[in-house]
This record gives C-alpha cells, sequence and structure tokens, in this order.
C-alpha cells in the first residue's frame, strides 16, 4: 500500500527530515539513510541540530562538527557530507546577506541582545536551523540535505519558526519598541503602555534599550528575513521534502512517536515513512511460551538457554505489538505510512561501519506488515 | 550509606539524563525510596506530561513551569496585576526573549522558594535533558551578567548560591550502560563539576541487562545458540560501557536493572531496587 521504498525515497528526495524523541537512534539512522543515497551516487549532507554531538559519535568523527560540512570517508560512488547547526555563525551570514550595507550588518552584530540572542535562545536554533537547511538545500555540492532535528517535543518548532518570527516583529509592543528612534526609549517607555514600563522593571531598562536598538536595526532587514522564511516553508512543504518518524519500541518513545504524528497532522505535512529502530531480534520461529514450555522440559545449560530465548521473546512480542499498534494509529492520519523495522544491534552504534549495516537493514526489502 | 544520610546530605537533589535513559522514573523512584524511608519528599516535575507516581503518605508531586513561575515571581515582587497583563497581552515569549535563560531561572526559584520554606525535607527535581542540563544550572550566572541589578540579578544571586552550596543542592545524573550515553553523561558531569562549581552524587546507570550464565555453546542448537551469543555480545558491550563510565569520571554508580513493566510499577520496582543499592554504597 505503500508510494516507494525508504530506499526508492533516498534516490529521489531533495530534502529527508528525521524526527522522534531522544534515545530511539534517530541521528543513526539519519545517517544511514545518507548512506544509503550516497551509494546510490548522490551528494548527501547530513545536518544534525542537536546540541549534544550525537552525529559525530555516530560516524566516529571525534573532531568537533561544525556549520562547515566535513566530507566522511565511505565507498560509495557518491559523496557524504555531515555538518552540525552553528547557530551563531548562521545568524551572522543572514544578517550580512539580509543588511543593506556592511554597517548595518555590524551594529546589529555589536549589539548586545543580538549577542545572547544568537547564542543561547532555544528559538533561535530552530529559526537559524530551517535558515540552514535552505543555504545547503541551494548549495550547488549537494543533491540532498538531511536533517536530524533536536530530540525534543518540540522539534518541529523548526518548520514554524520563520512565520513565528515575522508575526513577532508585527507584534503592537514590537513596534511600539522599534518606533520611539534613537535614544528614545527611556522617554517613550514612561508615556506608552504600562506593560512596557512593567517588563523594564522586571528585566531592567539596560536590557529593554538592547531589545529596541537591536529591533530597529532588525527592522529594514525584515523584508528579507521574511522572503526567506517563505522560502523555506515553501520548500519543507514541497514534493521535494520527506518527513520521516522514527521510534523505537518502548512505550514512552511510542507516545511520543505519537505526538509527532499529530504535529505532522496539524502542520498539513504528509508522513510517509516510519522507522520503527532498536526492535529487540526475533530468534527461531517459536513463541516465548514455547520456550518457557521447553525450559521447564529440559535441565542444564539447554533449560538455561531456553530461558535466555523466552526473555528475548517475550521483548520481541512485546516490541512487535507495540509497533502494530502504533501504526495502525499513525495510518488513520496518514493511510499510506510505509514500515521499515530495524533490529537492535547488540552492541553500540558509534562506527560508520556499523551505520553501513544499518544502511543495509534499512534499504532490504520492507518488513512491513 | 543509611537512605537518610544519602536523601538528607543536600535539601534539592536535581537528577538529569538524556532521552531515553528513563530520567523520570528515576526521579520518581528516587522520591518514593525517600517517601518510603519515612522522609517527607516533594517531587517536582519540569514539564506536564511526566510519570504516573505511586501513591505514599510522605509524597508530594508539583509540576512547575515557566509561565506558571513567571506569574508567581511577579505576584511575589508585588506586581499580579502585571502577570494578568503579560498573559493577556500575549508578551512572556518577549520577556523571555529579552533576557535568555529567564525561564530556566524562574523555575530554579520556584525551587528555591520550596527549598526555603521547607516545603518538605528531601526535594527532588525531575530535570532537564542532559543537553539542556547546562543551560538550565548556567542560567542564573549568565542572567546575572546581562542584568546585574534589580528583582532578577537578585534572585540570579540567590539562586547560584543555592547551586554551588554542596549542603543544599547536588545533581545526580542518570545514564544507560551505552556508550553514546556515557560518553554524554561524561562531558556533561565534567561541565558540571569543573566549570559551574557543582557537586554531583553516584550516576545512576539504569536499564542494565541481567547476567548472563556461563554455558557451553557448542553443545546448543542454532536458535539457542544465537540467543546465546546475542545476549552475550550485549553484555560484553555493556561491561565496556561501563568501565568507560568509569575511566571517564571515577564517579561511584548505582545500576539498576532494565525491567518489562512501565508507570507506577516501573517506579515501584525501581525504588526497591536503588533502596538497596544506595544502602551499599560506602
Amino acid at each position: 500500500m505503500s508510494e516507494i521504498s525508504l530506499e526508492q525515497m533516498c534516490h529521489s528526495a531533495r530534502v529527508i527530515v528525521t524526527c522522534g524523541t531522544g534515545g530511539v537512534g534517530k541521528t543513526s539512522i539519519a545517517a544511514s539513510l545518507g548512506v544509503i543515497a550516497a551509494r546510490a551516487g548522490r551528494r548527501v549532507v547530513v545536518i544534525t541540530i542537536d546540541p549534544a554531538k550525537r552525529l559525530a559519535d555516530a560516524i566516529g568523527l571525534t573532531e568537533s562538527l561544525g556549520n562547515e560540512p566535513e566530507q566522511v570517508q565511505i565507498s560509495a560512488s557518491g559523496e557524504m557530507w555531515v555538518s552540525m547547526l552553528d547557530v551563531r555563525e548562521t545568524f551572522d551570514n543572514l544578517v550580512r546577506s539580509a543588511a543593506p550595507t556592511p554597517e548595518r550588518a555590524t551594529e546589529m552584530m555589536e549589539n548586545s541582545f543580538y549577542r545572547s540572542l544568537s547564542r543561547s535562545l532555544s528559538g533561535t536554533r530552530d529559526y537559524m536551523a530551517a535558515e540552514r537547511l535552505y543555504e545547503l538545500y541551494n548549495d550547488e555540492r549537494f543533491d540532498l540535505v538531511i536533517v536530524d532535528t533536536p530530540p525534543s517535543r518540540n522539534a518541529l518548532d523548526f518548520l514554524e519558526s520563520p512565520e513565528r518570527l515575522a508575526r513577532f516583529l508585527k507584534h503592537p509592543i514590537v513596534r511600539v519598541l522599534i518606533a520611539p528612534g534613537r535614544g528614545g526609549l527611556r522617554f517613550a517607555s514612561a508615556a506608552i503602555t504600562p506593560v512596557l514600563k512593567a517588563i523594564s522593571s522586571v528585566v531592567g531598562s539596560d536590557a529593554l534599550a538592547g531589545v529596541a536598538s537591536f529591533l530597529r536595526a532588525f527592522d529594514g532587514m525584515e523584508k528579507e528575513f521574511t522572503q526567506r522564511a517563505l522560502a523555506v516553508a515553501r520548500t519543507l512543504r514541497s514534493d521535494d521534502t520527506r518527513f520521516v518518524v522514527v521510534t523505537a519500541p518502548s512505550p514512552d518513545a511510542l507516545r511520543e512517536a505519537d505526538h509527532f504524528v499529530s504535529e505532522l497532522s496539524r502542520l498539513k505535512i504528509d508522513l510517509k515513512y516510519v522507522v520503527a529502530n532498536r526492535m529487540p531480534p526475533r530468534i527461531g520461529d517459536t513463541s516465548s511460551t514455547d520456550q518457557m514450555n521447553f525450559a521447564r522440559n529440559a535441565t542444564g545449560d539447554v533449560a538455561a538457554a531456553h530461558t535466555i530465548l523466552a526473555g528475548l521473546l517475550v521483548d520481541a512480542e512485546r516490541a512487535e505489538a507495540g509497533i502494530d499498534e502504533f501504526i495502525a494509529r499513525t495510518r488513520v492520519k496518514f493511510p499510506p505510512a510505509h514500515l521499515t523495522a530495524v533490529t537492535e544491534f547488540p552492541t553500540d552504534i558509534h562506527s560508520i561501519e556499523s551505520i553501513s549495516e544499518l544502511a543495509e537493514q534499512l534499504a532490504a526489502p520492507s518488513s512491513a506488515k | 550509606m543509611e537512605l537518610h544520610h544519602f536523601f538528607t546530605t543536600q535539601r534539592v537533589l536535581i537528577v538529569a539524563g538524556k532521552g531515553g535513559v528513563g530520567k523520570s522514573a528515576v526521579a520518581a523512584a528516587l522520591a518514593l525510596a525517600s517517601a518510603r524511608s519515612g522522609l517527607r519528599t516533594l517531587l517536582v516535575s519540569l514539564h506536564t506530561e511526566s510519570i504516573e507516581v505511586p501513591a505514599n503518605e510522605h509524597l508530594e508531586h508539583v509540576t512547575v513551569t515557566p509561565g506558571g513561575a513567571l506569574s508567581d515571581f511577579l505576584s511575589s515582587k508585588g506586581m499580579g496585576l502585571l502577570s494578568r497583563q503579560l498573559a493577556r497581552s500575549g508578551i512572556v515569549e518577549l520577556v523571555a526573549t529579552t533576557a535568555p535563560g529567564l525561564d530556566d531561572l524562574l523555575v530554579l526559584g520556584r525551587i528555591k522558594a520550596y527549598e526555603k520554606d521547607k516545603r518538605a525535607e528531601v526535594i527532588i527535581v525531575d530535570g532537564p535533558a542532559a543537553g539542556h542540563a547546562i543551560d538550565f544550572v548556567r542560567a542564573p550566572a549568565q542572567l546575572k551578567r546581562a542584568i546585574p541589578t534589580g528583582p532578577i540579578g537578585q534572585q540570579s544571586d540567590e539562586v547560584n548560591t543555592m547551586l554551588t552550596d554542596p549542603a543544599r543542592c547536588k545533581i545526580l545524573m542518570v545514564t544507560t550502560a551505552a556508550m553514546t550515553p556515557v560518553m554524554e553523561s561524561s562531558e556533561v558531569i565534567h561541565e558540571l563539576q569543573h566549570t559551574l562549581g557543582l557537586t554531583l552524587l553516584p550516576i545512576v546507570v539504569n536499564k542494565c541487562e541481567r547476567d548472563v550464565p556461563v554455558l557451553s555453546a557448542q553443545s546448543l542448537d542454532t536458535p539457542l545458540r544465537n540467543a546465546y551469543e546475542y545476549v552475550s555480545t550485549r553484555m560484553q558491550a555493556q561491561q565496556t560501557a561501563l568501565s568507560t563510565l568509569n575511566d571517564l569520571t571515577q564517579s561511584e554508580q548505582l545500576r539498576v536493572h532494565r525491567y518489562v513493566t512501565e508507570g507506577a510499577d516501573l517506579v515501584e520496582s525501581l525504588a526497591t531496587e536503588l533502596a538497596t543499592r544506595i544502602q551499599e554504597l560506602s
């Protein structure tokens, strides 16, 4: 009932966004999809916007990754590159390209509020992730951009952040902050809304003055920012982009996966692919009950081994039941959602070799029911 | 170590760990173990979708969110009207944007108020994910630089004093015995201890696999041998991760097993096992 396989998707999509909660192996899946595409001759870049340096770990890169993509050595006819979002650098680049003059760009970048904004705010990170995605999408070096979203509940915020910024700039209070003109805030704040005065009493008038001058500097660039924001939004909703929800079979991971499915549905984004990662292995063709019976009728090492296998089968049966229910719920919203199940490795995935093995499992003919 | 001693060497215990390691279940289990030992315990969750906590007469569970903490803070400064205005104008976002980290400071301030009011003998915070843990505890110091005076500056000072005083507050990291969480936890622990001057309790290693008996693999048929080899390899990987954790942090470890149960049942089992492990500490 599915459109095309996960492997074929890696051959044709221009943008792939993986989403899922922490601990489900989302980063490894993103990297594996990159390997599949590179083996098909494509030039792929995988970007992570996760502050923990997981992608570097997963592909065995010890150096800290940065904004500038680094090529990974793999045997493939294409190329695989990886990069980690640097919020500050992306924001600086955006300001440089949006500012009418270099002086205005410098003024903006020296603003104290801009500096704290570009360093530490999670909303900024979401926005810059969308911006960086758009830059790489338009970068001629790459045919495919794979985005590994942060492992948080709010991971899909970055889809809406460009619009949110535009809305924020139109907020009446923000307009008042922009309006007073040079040095006018101190005088204006007494006269204008008590809300503004009150904000100032909490955060201090210096901080608020910093915000006001930031917003004034930003104001002239608004048009350019908004246009880019709209272009990013169009790309993410275009037929070039595919979303993949990654989950593990544990109850908490499935609960979070349900949340992502609802979010995608709310954002009117089509979901075609689900990856069930970290599935416990199903060894042999018996059930856990069979194995427990065998264990009772055996002795010594054989009995112990039957008990071990029974334990593994209990895990496998629970996991399969959980995933079956999840995919049934998902297909209510997204009928063609295609399921690929991946068996958990007994060891950690932290080398490019294990990523390649994972890629083989992902590209194998679907185990979907 | 006596449970009473473990839980009362500080008044606030912040539990941190990356997604998927079972941080919320461990925080709830610690709170339950503390309450079972007769201590009046408060479990503080920082997100609304929190775990089911078993009932205990000594255990209270509250959720603190930045929005709620902001209106509490403003009311306590005699600005209740402002807090209602802010809520109405939808400008809370601007306040938070004006001072990055303000939401974290407000939440920590709420926890500090619980501590000061002696709301409980033991306060356990189901803290932020590992990646965010550093930002969370660094927020007061950062804000202090941005806004040195006024109510925020004062609040930053008070919260920072609490965080860096080991008699008042310690951090407990949760990890699992796999390489990626171990590496990440070690980095966070290093940063918390050496850069931020916080004190850490032993690390909880959650979801450990049960010991594998030594069997003679040659005597087993294919599916049984495959099963045995799978669990043996998994156990080796776990041992490697545990010794890496030991090498990187030199911290004591409280190892607890993986359970197939969930919700309140899981918290009950974990609380029992954690209590045993704590009592085994020297």
